[in-house]
């Protein structure tokens, strides 16, 4: 995924060479006399596009989460844990693309009762990655932390001690805040979260890439929106894209059946996918099958 | 010695490259040659499992386990799935070399390993993990590998399903050697393939767009304005305004025509598999040669053979286009003036698909004294030219039409229609110097309120243009023959254009 951001005037040479070289513009934002295209493109001829972006004077940035949406885990929604440390990961993540969820557990208060129910397992589990915010503790951390070896996404842990050897894919430095995380060290903080989480989401797209599915996710949001009419859902992001898959944000019992109907080639997304009721909202979740399961496809 | 030219496999008889093919290749229209040495590969570490249910790929690790495993491929095929259950799937059994523990490991998700049935040597098993698990399974963290693709297969396979077999996964890898041939002679070895042209099928689903490329290319040659690994792009015809026909996916060797953007009328060929687009209408596909394409630089042109010829007779002659028709298997119906001279300015139908499923064209002849032959300045005014073709109709035909706007007897010129809305955009260009010749073709730019309009003297005049303003109004664009014949016209007659 990638966003050109230039001005208005020639965004459509742009735009007609999106189209051209076989990608998708997933949103156009303009605003003023400047514009920022999102869009989705097949790795050949990225530099043929970053020469046109140069000369129109804009420029072409890869968005590394674009196509993920990830969970920030909080033990609770209380000001015990919220709202600092948590905002800001899931804002921070945002400017780089990401969809991001956040998920405050029900059981999450004091380190001797803490779990994760069997449904924030399911609804953590939809995502592509997590980041667990456990506080400032180092005690109640290693506690905690043991719960999250039954996430099967790509996880991360957040906490206030600097360094823990024995905690995994462990960032510190974001414990208990009474401000906006905005200072150098703050920002250097986020910095290595979003750093850890491309390392750690960087070898499942490589196992995806080995079996992928038959069409690109990117792809599969584009003729969801071609065929279905999602222009009444309220979220601002109807279709949200994960690396496997798709999420439609539509109540599952009216929708589930349009979704499986939609057209994609000679078949349909019912027969290339799994699709399934998200615990989250009780939205559409598709999980797309892999190529050795379901036989070739155009992308 | 044998070589394969275009698809045909001929023997070489000590003839050299030149004297094999049709034409001689030159640096701006080249052929390739293609030296083709097929090999195949072991992809290191990577195993295919057959399974009785379908197959697995894997990947291994590298450490004590795999290389057993690897030394062994023949045991493993032809065991049974002893048992399954929620965890796993376990092939066996036989003999292990292995340390029996009863120590436990945590062993990933959809790894392989090795482990013991009962904590007995004898009782070896291959185990294929469907979850991450803590287990005794009698041998040290014997992972040694993890299934990375059919895995959906796991979840099928139940007891006495069996390993059919297990190979070192092999890829075949073709390899090519190109050589782009310019005139030079090149020496010739058995084997090689040389292509010196495109064959294109054109989709019958999309007739304008069919006979847009057809008329792109009736020269035979399809010039490369932009290559990319992608696409090429030849856009000769850019700004023509083409109508959707067929929106489908871009497989290699697909040709496209925009549809909408500034790009509008260019023809696009694809080497890769590309998705549908609105602004893409498939207008036919390359069936042999695209390594042509593909290995050409810009600015070269190829020759392009459709399987199905142009049918096209505008500006024969009605004696020419009933040859042309008769040569592909179609009936002719002259209308209008119909000796063989009169030239052809309308055919029904004009689409050469739509024409080739009749079996029948009309064709509508006109005296030949209203069709003027035209020399344009290509060189020396490129957007003029542009503006001249597109009003009369030459960029997409081989006859033009202009309308006689003003026609006097004691006038010594004559004015034709033209677009002002196009001409909005016409830079001065070519602007007269000294005097105008008769017979100069001139058209108003844009910094006239007549923009637009096109004339032509029949005296030479030193101070006014063709269209009657002043020279720095005038952009002169071409000139024709026989001017005389001009003189006779008058208001609302039509006068058709043919390119010298």
């Amino acid at each position: 995924m990638y966003v050109f951001k230039g001005g208005i005037y020639r965004h459509d040479e742009m735009l007609d060479k999106i189209h051209d070289l076989g990608g998708i513009v997933m949103q156009k934002t303009p605003m003023q006399t400047e514009i920022d295209i999102v869009f989705a493109l097949p790795g050949y001829d990225l530099s043929t596009l970053t020469e046109l972006a140069h000369k129109i004077k804009g420029e072409i940035h890869e968005i590394p989460f674009g196509d993920m949406e990830i969970a920030v885990v909080a033990p609770s929604l209380s000001r015990h844990h919220l709202p600092h440390p948590v905002c800001d990961i899931a804002e921070f993540l945002r400017r780089y693309g990401a969809t991001t969820n956040i998920v405050g557990l029900a059981r999450g208060y004091g380190k001797t009762i803490f779990q994760i129910s069997d449904k924030e397992r399911r609804m953590i589990a939809e995502h592509d990655a997590a980041i667990f915010s456990f506080g400032a503790f180092e005690s109640c951390i290693l506690e905690k932390v043991k719960e999250t070896s039954s996430i099967k996404v790509p996880h991360i842990v957040c906490g206030g001690p600097r360094a823990l050897d024995t905690v995994e894919n462990y960032v510190g430095n974001v414990g208990r805040k009474s401000a906006r995380m905005r200072s150098v060290e703050d920002i250097a903080t986020l910095e290595e979260i979003k750093r850890m989480l491309m390392d750690e989401t960087e070898s499942l797209r490589e196992e995806i890439q080995k079996d992928p599915p038959p069409y690109a996710p990117a792809y599969v949001k584009k003729k969801i929106e071609e065929q279905l009419d999602i222009r009444g859902t309220l979220g601002d992001n109807p279709v949200v894209l994960h690396l496997d898959g798709v999420r439609v944000k539509k109540p599952y019992d009216s929708f589930n059946g349009q979704v499986r109907g939609v057209k994609i080639g000679d078949t349909t997304l019912g027969d290339i996918a799994v699709i399934s009721r998200s615990d989250m909202n009780d939205t559409i979740i598709v999980k797309l099958l892999p190529e050795s399961q379901t036989g070739g496809g155009t992308q | 010695m044998k070589v394969t030219i275009d698809g045909n496999e001929v023997e070489t008889n000590g003839r050299t490259l030149l004297e094999l093919i049709e034409r001689t290749p030159t640096k701006s229209r080249p052929i390739i040659m293609e030296r083709r040495t097929t090999k195949e590969v072991s992809v290191h570490n990577t195993y295919v499992i057959t399974t009785s249910k379908g197959e697995l790929t894997m990947e291994a690790y590298d450490n004590r386990f795999h290389e057993f495993f690897a030394s062994n491929l023949d045991k493993f095929a032809g065991l049974k799935a002893v048992w399954t259950d929620k965890k796993s799937v376990n092939f066996g059994t036989l003999a292990l070399p292995f340390e029996i523990t009863r120590k436990q490991f945590t062993y990933n998700r959809y790894e392989v390993l090795f482990g013991f049935s009962g904590f007995e040597r004898g009782q070896g098993v291959l185990t294929l993990s469907k979850v991450g698990f803590i287990g005794r399974n009698g041998i040290e963290k014997s992972a040694f590998g993890r299934i990375v693709k059919g895995r959906h297969i796991l979840e099928a396979l139940e007891p006495n399903d069996v390993i059919e077999s297990i190979h070192e996964k092999r890829e075949r890898s073709e390899m090519y050697d190109y050589t782009v041939v310019t005139g030079e002679n090149v020496e010739l070895e058995d084997g090689d393939t040389i292509i010196t042209k495109l064959g294109v099928e054109m989709n019958d689903a999309a007739p304008v767009g069919s006979e847009h490329f057809l008329f792109l290319t009736n020269n035979g040659y399809l010039t490369i304005r932009e290559r990319l690994a992608t696409y090429c792009k030849d856009d000769t015809l850019k700004g023509v305004d083409i109508p959707s026909e067929t929106i489908a996916a871009r497989s290699r060797g697909s040709l496209s025509v925009r549809t909408s953007g500034k790009q509008v009328g260019s023809v696009y060929l694809y080497f890769k598999d590309t998705i549908e687009d609105d602004a893409h209408s498939v207008i036919g596909r390359v069936v042999s040669g695209i390594e042509l394409a593909e290995q050409a630089h810009v600015g070269q042109e190829v020759r392009v053979e459709t399987t199905t010829p142009r049918l096209n007779t505008l500006g024969m002659t009605q004696r020419e286009a009933e040859r042309m028709l008769a040569s592909q298997g179609l009936n002719q119906q002259r209308t209008g003036e119909k000796d063989d001279d009169a030239i052809v300015i309308e055919q029904d139908p004009e689409l050469t698909v739509e024409a080739r499923g009749k079996g029948a064209v009309e064709t509508r002849g006109i005296d030949p004294a209203y069709v003027f032959t035209v020399t344009l300045y290509a060189e020396e005014a490129p957007e003029t030219v542009g503006y001249f073709k597109t009003v009369t109709g030459l960029k997409t035909r081989a006859l033009g039409r202009l309308d006689v706007f003003f026609a006097h007897e004691e006038l010594d010129m004559i004015l034709f229609s033209g677009d002002t809305k196009l001409a909005g955009s016409l830079h001065p260009e070519h602007i007269p110097q000294g005097t105008v010749r008769r017979g100069q073709i001139g058209i108003t730019n844009m910094a006239s309120r007549q923009r637009g309009v096109i004339g032509i003297r029949f005296d030479d005049n030193a101070e006014y243009g063709p269209t009657g303003e002043d020279f720095e109004h005038t952009n002169l664009v071409g000139e024709i023959d026989e001017v005389e014949r001009l003189r006779s016209l008058s208001e609302g007659d039509n006068v058709y254009f043919i390119l010298k």
